[in-house]
């Protein structure tokens, strides 16, 4: 058993990939280790990992008492899922686990949940609003406060409307608006009696906008790089579209024109598969 | 209500970054109220803005000081309970004209309004905003009058939200956006039946055509 966590010690995952592994080896308790293990979707381990996992369920300390809450079958069966997932995507931290983390804390602000939340999410926050601010002390202070906000608001968080991801981006964005330009974003409020809902109701469940999370960096990745450079200046700059013309030195026109291509393909290519 | 006309991808992605200045959001965001359309790509953009985010290269060294942030959000916490408080569910009602944020910035509804005489029947009443780049102004035309004709030298954009105009561009009833720039020169008229109540923002003044109205320009304060 002690050579298996030793082993497990091993093949910690860097940051790259899964901040919920890494947070469970943070967790020194090796029992707690095993049960938080055990209760992970087969979708938060690497191919590196999935090993160790294999290991483990053949090993003699599956059948013991300190993993009582998962027998050998059902870790084959998280293995050989985690597999096929594999497979599939080369994700290591789907962002099922940052979202059913965004949902813990607002049901039960749990604590667990909110320090995964803040190892996959404070860097990325940093690094984001630094191209933004070129400041480290205003790009950690803006992670900072996104960090709290996250905690505060995470009741309101609906898994079925957006990506984990891209509710932090929201309330980052709207942190380095506040505190750096002193300026205040007018928003909608769907709460508002004057508020025209949706239609029809929302076409896909929280599952379905998860894939859809992974799937939109695809389709992001294999856009012509010329509108991606524009849509990262757009977010990682955030430059208005005349701004980005000017910085690329293109015609008004010409921006505009590879936005509306851009957000056409991505259209297109989720609904494609809807 | 189906709306025609919708703000371009690039004025909605420049809302969706954060780049877009204050008056100009409030007329982008007061549409996203009223149109699910809108609301959809727009929350695309985000899932774009989410993607980014999510690919952020890592920072040379993470300062890691989980225990010390955690201890102060609890901290913070117990003073403040505000942090509970949850929305009561107001009554629902279609009576009212101006959608969030709009009535933040009237301070109530259109009853709320202080109109100021523009002249021709027309009244106007400028909105306060912290910034002085752009001014956003809520107009109100009598049924069946035109707005004098003017072109623009900057941006313009327009939010119908009670009656309706049309142009030499469509007909705009509630809920439509028109954006015009330099190359627009329209002569907008108020449908008959109703008042005609729009938000406008713009970032320059108007252009008119006409000698009376050019000298009447300053003094009108559009």
């Amino acid at each position: 058993m002690l050579g298996i966590l030793y082993h497990l010690e091993l093949v910690r995952p860097d940051r790259a990939r899964g901040s919920q592994l890494q947070n469970i080896f943070y967790d020194c308790d090796p029992m707690r280790r095993w049960g938080r293990i055990c209760n992970m979707p087969a979708t938060a381990f690497s191919r590196r990992n999935l090993f160790t996992l294999a290991i483990f369920a053949v090993s003699p300390a599956c059948d013991s008492g300190e993993s009582a809450k998962c027998s050998r079958s059902e870790i084959l069966y998280k293995v050989k899922a985690a597999k096929k997932m594999a497979v599939n995507s080369n994700e290591t931290v789907t962002p099922d686990c940052l979202s059913d983390a965004l949902v813990r804390i607002g049901a039960s602000r749990d604590r667990d949940a909110f320090r995964e939340i803040y190892e996959h999410f404070y860097p990325r926050v940093t690094s984001f609003i630094l191209d933004r601010s070129r400041n480290r002390a205003t790009a950690e202070e803006v992670a900072q406060q996104t960090m709290i906000n996250v905690w505060r608001k995470a009741g309101q968080f609906q898994p079925e409307k957006a990506a984990a991801a891209t509710w932090v981006f929201t309330i980052a964005r709207n942190v380095h608006i506040d505190l750096f330009r002193k300026a205040k974003r007018p928003d909608f409020d769907p709460n508002d009696p004057a508020f025209v809902p949706d239609a029809e109701p929302l076409a896909h469940d929280a599952l379905n906008l998860k894939q859809e999370a992974a799937r939109l960096k695809k389709i992001i990745a294999a856009l012509p790089e010329e509108q991606q450079d524009v849509l990262r200046l757009a977010f990682f700059q955030e430059k208005p579209h005349p701004e980005i013309a000017a910085e690329l030195n293109i015609p008004l026109g010409t921006v505009k024109s590879r936005i509306r291509l851009a957000f056409k393909r991505i259209r297109s290519e989720l609904g494609d598969q809807e | 209500m189906t709306i025609a006309h919708h703000p371009s991808e690039e004025l909605l992605l420049d809302y969706a970054s954060g780049a877009l200045s204050e008056p100009w959001s409030v007329a982008v965001a007061t549409h996203l109220a009223l149109c699910p359309a809108c609301r959809k790509t727009f929350q695309q953009m985000e899932a774009v803005g989410g993607a980014f985010l999510d690919q952020a290269p890592d920072v040379a060294e993470f300062s890691d000081d989980f225990e010390g942030l955690f201890t102060g959000i609890e901290q913070a916490d117990l003073a403040d309970h505000s942090a509970n408080i949850s929305f009561t569910d107001q009554q629902k009602t279609d009576e009212i004209i101006f959608p969030e944020p709009l009535r933040e910035y009237v301070g109530g509804d259109v009853g709320a309004v202080r109109w100021q005489r523009l002249g021709l029947g027309a009244f106007q009443s400028i909105l306060p905003t912290n910034e002085s780049s752009a001014r956003i102004r809520l107009l109100r035309i009598p049924a069946s009058r035109p707005v004098p004709e003017h072109s623009h030298r900057g941006l313009e954009l327009t939010l119908v939200l009670s009656g309706a105009f049309s142009d030499s561009t469509g007909y705009y009833g509630r809920g439509d956006f028109q954006e015009a720039d330099q190359t627009l020169e329209h002569k907008p008229v108020a449908a008959p039946g109703e008042d005609c109540v729009c938000l406008a923002v713009t970032d320059a003044p108007l252009r008119f055509r006409s000698i009376a109205a050019k000298i009447a320009q300053p003094f009108l304060g559009i």
